[in-house]
């Protein structure tokens, strides 16, 4: 599980982040995320896994996929994960930040 | 509704164990099962995880019932399906083979008992299950359902699966 | 009636109503599910569910059970052909055809009481793990391929029974970062991968041998943990060596991680 302190700092930008864990892994739900300018939808349900998964040292899972300046390869099409589906797009995130530091460099992806 | 149990075969071997250690005077064992809940096309689906007996203690010497138990034991079961957001099975053993019934003091208690944790976390059912050696009954309580009414099927599921449905003999 | 199912007897008296009372569900109607359908139907189940999104293509005809000339030309649901077999074999089946992923049908899936995996990737095979177990749903996971290790082709395969509290597939090491990396990376590139009948003819026997245990008890044999490999070029069937350094409880599915996830 995440500490409070790294909820808190993921709190500021999404008031209703929540953490839990599954097979293992721990996941933040942030419903209504906003999405960097330009994105389409503008606000989107995203799930933050903090732990090697699928072949990504983290990954950021969408409710939809994300239109977005640059398009990217949505190679993570109607994935099962704690009761949702989720779709992901090919990026990877550097190891070993914090989980805040890390959300930024996955929607930094949808720049 | 349709109301379906799934029980870990571990978790139902715990139980049997238990249960059928003896007591100074209780006839009978008694103990909670907890579930989580899952959403059915047409119904719920109740997923065991946890089993907690009565304590020795807890239970009060009246030579007219299988068992009873005092208030205690029943306020920490309520407050395990607060804490865990779980629902609450009351469950105890027929020693016999073949299909148990509910008796006549069975329906009556569990009839005063269930509606408590239905009361306390109306968005869950709570129910009771009677065991036997080898087979196992069981009635659900709800909002929709105040008096209770038989679960569709139950499952034990390890390495072997037994399926079993509320029989009325 | 009775005829009809007298050379299984020795399943046990019970045998047949199990296999009435309970819920199949096959994910993938390829070549392991199709086999799989058609021996449930021999068998005497009779509540099956079917998910599969695609259509018989040309290339399926080479193994694909039950599918037919017409039906690739047709472009013909994958569930649809299962289903049709599984009917003619017994009129009684009542079949749920699900033309659509699992995910989108997931309350659906819920109700199985066994689960037979005849999927693809790695990563599908995760998901649908993590949600059988989340609803104590044993899961027989099935798949083949061919490699080419030094001038000749090998084919090789898989069984895997995955229960409650019992080790999972990642226990096991059959899902691992690394295999789930590697099939990251090559996202778009993989082609149709090879795939022959009777391998998934023995894959698809054996799968269904261990449900028809769970349901029956026959075998007399606790069926506590099944990782079998299959050698399609000696037609060995061999207990996995990593069976014996697997964990007895499974770490990756605690007992209360089950129903609907618990958010904090």
């Amino acid at each position: 599980m995440i500490s409070d302190d790294h909820l808190e700092e993921l709190r500021a930008v999404c008031p209703g982040a929540k953490q839990a864990t599954e097979a293992g892994l721990d996941f933040v739900l942030l419903p209504g995320l906003p999405m960097p300018p330009g994105c389409s939808p503008g606000v989107v349900d995203c799930l933050l896994c903090l732990g090697p998964r699928d072949g990504y040292s983290s990954r950021l899972f969408f409710a939809q996929p994300v239109g977005s300046r640059e398009p990217r390869n949505w190679n993570g099409q109607n994935i099962r994960i704690l009761e949702r589906n989720w779709f992901a797009f090919s990026w990877r995130a550097p190891d070993g930040l914090r989980p805040m530091a890390t959300l930024i460099a996955h929607l930094k992806a949808l720049r | 509704m349709t109301v379906k149990l799934r029980i870990p075969k571990m978790l139902h071997d715990e139980m049997l164990v238990d249960l059928r250690r003896p007591h100074a005077f209780a006839f009978e064992r008694v103990g909670f099962m907890y579930c989580k809940q899952s959403s059915l096309r047409n119904g719920r689906l109740l997923l065991a995880y946890k089993y907690r007996p009565i304590e020795d203690e807890q239970y009060i010497q009246d030579d007219t019932v299988g068992a009873r138990f005092d208030s205690s034991s029943v306020r920490s079961a309520l407050q395990t399906t607060l804490s865990d957001g779980a629902s609450a099975f009351h469950i105890h053993l027929h020693s016999h083979a073949g299909t148990p019934q509910f008796s006549r003091v069975d329906t009556r208690e569990m009839q005063a008992l269930i509606p408590c944790f239905v009361n306390l976390s109306p968005e869950r059912c709570h129910g009771a299950l009677v065991l036997s050696l080898d087979s196992i009954v069981g009635r659900v309580w709800s909002v929709d359902c105040p008096l209770g009414e038989p679960l569709s099927k139950i499952s034990v599921v390890g390495e072997r699966i037994r399926l079993f449905g509320y029989r009325n003999d | 009636m009775t005829e009809r199912y007298s050379r299984q007897s020795f399943l046990g008296n019970e045998a047949l109503a199990a296999f009435r009372e309970s819920t199949v569900a096959i994910v993938g109607l390829g070549g392991g599910g199709s086999h799989i359908a058609q021996q449930l139907a021999h068998l005497g189940f009779q509540n099956i569910q079917l998910y599969d999104p695609d259509t018989v293509q040309w290339s399926n005809l080479n193994r694909l059970v039950g599918a037919t000339f017409v039906d690739a030309q047709k472009g013909r649901l994958k569930v649809e052909v299962a289903a049709r077999g599984m009917l003619a074999i017994n009129p009684e089946t009542h079949v749920q055809e699900f033309p659509c992923s699992w995910q989108a049908a997931a309350e659906d899936i819920r109700e199985a009481d066994v689960i037979f995996a005849c999927l693809d990737s790695y990563g599908a095979r995760q998901d649908l793990e993590t949600t059988a177990r989340r609803h104590l749903i044993p899961l027989i996971d099935i798949g083949m391929d061919v490699g080419l290790f030094g001038e000749r082709p090998s084919i090789f395969g898989q069984v895997i029974l995955s229960l409650p509290s019992a080790p999972c597939m990642r226990c096991l090491g059959f899902l691992n970062d690394e295999n789930l990396r590697r099939e990251a990376d090559q996202y778009g590139a993989a082609g149709g991968r090879p795939q022959v009948v009777w391998a998934n003819g023995i894959l698809a026997s054996l799968a269904v041998g261990i449900a028809v245990d769970l349901l029956t008890g026959w075998n007399g044999v606790p069926a506590e943990g099944i990782y079998l490999h299959f050698d399609g070029n000696t037609g060995e069937v061999r207990t996995s060596p990593r069976l014996e350094f697997a964990p007895k409880e499974c770490p990756h599915f605690p007992p209360d991680a089950v129903g609907e996830p618990t958010f904090r």
